[in-house]
């Protein structure tokens, strides 16, 4: 255990950063995540995490940043991953099931090509947001700003697509627009949370909150509200957490998670 | 309320096929401004195919469809026509979505992109909700109502955007039968009072009789379609059921 007090360690630059980029990534997740969730796509996201591995380590073996790569390649196995279950009649679980062992097949023989990486992929496994640049604090903002807006131009499309997808073609909201946007900010939402969390985890980050405030909320817009401040939270106390207790961060951001999903479902025998 | 001879959905030798087969086979008939039509058949027959080719849910093999004077092609006035399914297409008992939320839905057919909610909105959601008797569920959570009461708020959603045009698919399967005649004598009053037309698919077609005035007979083609004392009177409709089943059908609508 660290003995500091908590004004020093809030003046740390490492610990800013990783409050301002987990802070946004979390909430990203939350909102994205409940729509997710909602419309039975959980799953994608691990798959969507897997391919990450994949690409960052084709990222590591090209010599190019990591995020570079992954960015399109897991946008492409999302879309991957919609087109082989619309068309080829491969049910959705199945067609994540593919993609998902074909990034981690990917990401193992490009690991064993080159041996120099190795530390430098594994360390995107469990992810590492105590070490996140500024570069990347910054692209993290950039990114979560872009999907959040999208989210919130297109909420209500969303929003009649999840309660009834049938009706919502009725008011001319165009449903494969809907699930091709939710599958492509699902892949930006993964890479981003790669460096917070890491790929083994990313997955829980994205179902977690969502899941926690479906428990409580009476109507929707409350349970996307509910969904992203147990996120928050959860990051913050995580982080901080994690530094006094000297326990990898991503894992007790989880644990957070799960013990407000807990809650919640303990509490709503009582409402 | 008497009504000019608006024709409002006219549909032309309509086919539409699930793969090979052919569901509904050169259907053509028209809908007039202030109709009320019971669209009936049996099991199988074509009924919620004919509807969800009207509404573009489904693609059109052969035939021409023209909604409000417009080819349905081209046709983008989806806020003229309301539309209460029999069921929702994925309901999921998880989503807390509240009544004013689910009501809202409705609106967003007249929005273009980005579809945003207005204060406005908002109010028209309650004015819909008060007309309907249901101001009090404005903030319950859908998926705790009774059969009844999801059937009135689906109604509400159909009904927010102001359509010219209401299309029910089999609304009485989960109402019980004083609800249900509560839930056709509401209908009745839109169409009659507000001058909406509808067009209903039910499997009762005697108990439609009550409260139609056009009738359309549906098995893959088109059996009959004209006024319900006519479809009595026919002698081909009492060669198709037989002069006692007809019989039966007609003394329910007295």
């Amino acid at each position: 255990m660290i003995d500091m007090n908590i004004i020093d360690f809030l003046q740390y630059s490492f610990i800013q950063k990783a409050f301002l980029a987990g802070s946004f990534v979390a909430i990203t997740c939350a909102a994205l995540g409940m729509f997710l969730v909602l419309r039975k796509m959980s799953l994608i996201g691990d798959g969507l995490s897997h391919v990450s591995f994949g690409a960052i380590a084709l990222g590591l073996f090209l010599g190019v940043y990591p995020f570079y790569i992954a960015v399109p390649v897991v946008m492409l196995g999302s879309l991957f991953i919609l087109k082989i279950s619309e068309n080829a009649k491969v049910y959705g679980d199945a067609a994540i099931g593919i993609v998902s062992a074909v990034g981690i097949a990917g990401g193992i023989i490009l690991a064993s090509m080159s041996k120099g990486f190795n530390i430098d992929l594994f360390s995107y496994l469990f992810g590492n947001i105590l070490a996140i640049s500024a570069p990347e604090v910054i692209l993290s903002m950039v990114l979560s700003f872009l999907v959040l807006a999208v989210l919130y131009f297109f909420y209500w499309d969303l929003f009649s697509a999840t309660f009834d997808e049938e009706y919502a073609r009725t008011t001319g909201i165009k449903i494969n627009l809907i699930n091709t946007l939710l599958a492509l900010l699902t892949a930006v939402t993964v890479v981003l949370s790669v460096k917070v969390v890491g790929v083994m985890l990313v997955s829980a980050f994205l179902v977690l909150p969502a899941v926690t405030a479906l428990q409580l909320a009476k109507n929707f817009s409350t349970a996307i509200v509910l969904s992203t401040i147990s996120a928050l939270i959860s990051v913050v106390t995580g982080i901080t957490l994690s530094f006094f207790l000297d326990l990898p961060t991503g894992a007790t951001i989880v644990i957070i998670n799960t013990v407000f999903f807990i809650a919640a479902l303990t509490v709503k025998k009582f409402i | 309320m008497a009504f000019p001879e608006i024709i409002m959905i006219e549909v032309e030798n309509l086919t539409v096929r699930y793969g090979q087969r052919e569901a509904i086979k050169d259907v053509t008939f028209s809908v007039k401004a202030g109709d009320f039509v019971g669209l009936t058949g049996p099991n199988g027959a074509g009924k919620t195919t004919l509807i969800k080719a009207l509404l573009g849910l489904l693609p059109v093999a052969r035939g021409k469809i023209s909604l409000l004077g417009k080819s349905q092609s081209s046709f983008s006035d989806w806020q003229k026509i309301g539309y209460l399914p029999q069921k929702l297409s994925n309901q999921n008992l998880l989503l807390p979505a509240s009544v004013e939320e689910v009501v809202l839905l409705g609106i967003l057919a007249s929005k273009r992109m980005p579809r945003m909610i207005s204060k406005n909105d908002r109010k028209k959601v309650e004015r819909t909700l008060a007309e309907l008797n249901i101001a009090g569920l404005r903030n319950k959570r859908f998926s705790e109502l009774s059969g009844g009461q999801q059937q009135r708020v689906l109604l509400a959603r159909a009904l927010v955007a102001g359509p010219e045009i209401l299309i029910f698919d089999e609304p009485s399967t989960a109402l019980d039968p004083e609800a249900r005649e509560s839930f056709f004598t509401l209908i009745q009053t839109l169409n009659k009072e507000k001058g909406i037309t509808v067009i209903l698919i039910t499997h009762d077609t005697g108990y439609i009789g009550r409260y139609a005035n056009k009738l359309i007979y549906l098995d893959t083609k088109l059996v009959y379609f004209g006024d319900f004392n006519g479809f009595c009177k026919s002698e081909k409709m009492g060669r198709y059921f037989g002069n006692h089943e007809q019989h039966i059908i007609c003394h329910q609508h007295d």
